[in-house]
């Protein structure tokens, strides 16, 4: 745990990112060259997509990462960087039976000491139990299709429980809607008294933010995405600047980890697998890396705050997660690396 | 005059009343029994034809939980017109009205033209927690057209949003005119007034309307 949140420093740099070093030069390296998107005119749809669960066979290089982590997982000599390190490399953790192992390895939660699991009845008093009701009520689409209906109707009031059982323990944080999908996550993955613990420690370390009585910080924190934008791409950030197209786009996926926004179940665990293995500002600086990335369809479109808002706020279906995860982890380290050299030349 | 006009409409009201609901079913004409939550805030736009001149309708649909009102009080500043709803079946989206009206008086343009509407009016009696003459009430008070409408069954769906789009209308030509005859009246540099027409939601918007939208 210690390892994987010591970051208050670099938490501090990349808030003072925002506000001193939006004038800094681009110092960085020029090499990290992008796989560039297909030139098309993306086909926005529309509809409350359907999130996709379909599963490929593993190929050889999944095979053998799998089998590199279960055998980690019968060492008794594997430590938390065994874990982090499975966590960020390509591939992630493999599949949902690995993640249920190491997720709570990843945040320290100890599955053989778990807490009684109160019932919906016992909760049901918190003023906000009717708005997460409504929240769980309309997540159908983060199950998987063809779940018998008596055991996703089980399930939502699991998620129910998750939800109000860290609300009611820490009443100082405020429930947002976009907090159940990320439960969800965990929920579906290793049931509910392990995701109950799982959330409370992201609740008061990752989310914390997020969870505070109103947005104002996570609005000032979103600005890091522009901050980025700019150090990287000088004219991209003009460009949606003038547009006026604000970071709402960007904000479902800051509180819910992509979860609300993603296409793809596979995508949605594999971020999941590296953000807890990361500073919790990770999820900003990947969402960078999308702008960033997604430079050349941005340019094409019409410069307001409309048509930008729109295209942004969508996801490709074909995002190269790795890539991107790979790409959001150097701007990070760039970015905390110049914090802490502008710093000591200051002192 | 309006040519190739764009109006930019917001959508506001409590949690799970039907405001992505009825965008949908508006722009797409489609109706979806669940939806998900709204995170932030969600656009869409239709073409219409507005008896008989093209209109561009943008709108703009938020999410209903409080806290993120303050994300998106700047759509409020720019938005020509806005659709109010509560839920025909839910006494609380009803008594919240006066704390969006409120918000709208507060952030919006003081002379935005609201529409509101009272949404799952195919409900069953036993179902209804708020009576048609209740809206009725609100709306007079407030000078806002009202309609009962219902995603589900598509009622008055269209009704809705081409009075808000008229409205719309009426209020620029108006503003039009009022503007004519202040540019004829003026002599000399007189300073343009923030209210001659030229708003922050015509062309060239850009410093007026604040930078970015969180």
């Amino acid at each position: 745990m210690e390892n994987t949140f010591n970051n208050k420093t670099d938490k501090e740099n990349s808030e003072n990112i925002i506000e001193s070093d939006i004038n800094c030069k681009n110092n960085g390296d020029e090499d990290f060259t992008s796989p560039k998107m297909e030139v098309k005119k993306e086909i926005v749809n529309d509809e409350p997509s359907e999130l996709s669960f379909e599963t490929y066979p593993e190929n050889s290089e999944e095979k053998a990462k799998r089998k590199l982590i279960e055998k980690a997982i019968n060492d008794p000599n594997s430590r938390l960087d065994t874990w982090l390190s499975f966590a960020k490399s390509e591939y992630g953790l493999v599949n949902d039976d690995l993640r249920k192992i190491v997720w709570p390895l990843l945040l320290n939660v100890d599955t053989n000491k778990l807490d009684n699991v109160p019932t919906l009845e016992e909760l049901k008093n918190h003023k906000e139990y009717e708005q997460v009701v409504l929240d769980v009520n309309r997540s159908l689409r983060r199950f998987p299709p063809g779940i018998p209906l008596k055991h996703r109707l089980a399930l939502q009031d699991q998620l129910t429980v998750v939800i109000l059982r860290v609300i009611t323990k820490y009443p100082h944080l405020s429930y947002f809607q976009g907090y159940h999908d990320v439960a969800i996550t965990f929920l579906l993955v290793t049931g509910d008294a392990v995701a109950y613990h799982i959330m409370e420690i992201l609740s008061t370390k990752h989310l914390a933010e997020c969870m505070q009585k109103t947005f104002e910080t996570v609005q000032k924190r979103l600005l890091t995405v522009f901050a980025i934008t700019y150090r990287e791409k000088k004219e991209l950030f003009e460009f949606l600047e003038k547009s006026q197209c604000g970071l709402l786009f960007a904000l479902p996926w800051y509180l819910t980890w992509f979860g609300h926004s993603l296409n793809t179940y596979k995508s949605v665990v594999r971020l999941y697998d590296y953000f807890l293995a990361s500073d919790p500002l990770l999820p900003l600086y990947v969402s960078a890396a999308i702008v960033l990335y997604r430079e050349d369809e941005i340019f094409r479109e019409d410069c307001d705050r409309a048509s930008l808002h729109c295209l942004l706020s969508r996801l490709p279906e074909d995002l190269p997660f790795e890539y991107l995860l790979n790409y959001s982890q150097k701007l990070f380290e760039k970015i905390t690396d110049t914090m802490s050299y502008e710093r000591e030349s200051f002192y | 005059m309006d040519f190739s006009a764009t109006y930019k409409v917001l959508v506001l009201g409590d949690s799970n009343v039907g405001k992505t609901c009825i965008v949908h079913r508006y722009c797409d004409e489609r109706y979806y029994d669940t939806y998900i939550s709204t995170i932030g805030i969600d656009f869409k736009q239709k073409l219409i034809n507005l008896d008989g001149v093209p209109v561009k309708l943008q709108i703009w649909d938020t999410a209903g939980q409080e806290r993120f009102r303050t994300l998106t009080t700047a759509y409020y500043r720019g938005a020509m017109g806005i659709l109010l709803m509560y839920d025909v079946t839910s006494l609380d989206s009803f008594n919240n009205l006066s704390y969006w009206l409120r918000n709208i008086q507060e952030n919006a343009a003081p002379d935005v033209v609201k529409v509101l509407a009272g949404n799952k009016c195919e409900c069953t009696a036993a179902q209804r927690a708020v009576d048609k003459e209740r809206g009725d009430k609100i709306a007079e008070n407030f000078d806002m057209p009202f309609f009962e409408v219902s995603c589900k069954q598509n009622i008055n769906i269209e009704e809705c949003f081409l009075t808000l789009a008229r409205k719309i209308r009426e209020q620029r030509e108006h503003r039009g005119e009022n503007f004519d005859e202040e540019e004829q009246a003026k002599s000399g540099n007189m300073k343009r007034s923030t209210s001659n027409g030229l708003g922050p939601f015509t062309l060239g918007n850009s410093s007026s309307e604040g930078r970015c939208s969180c």
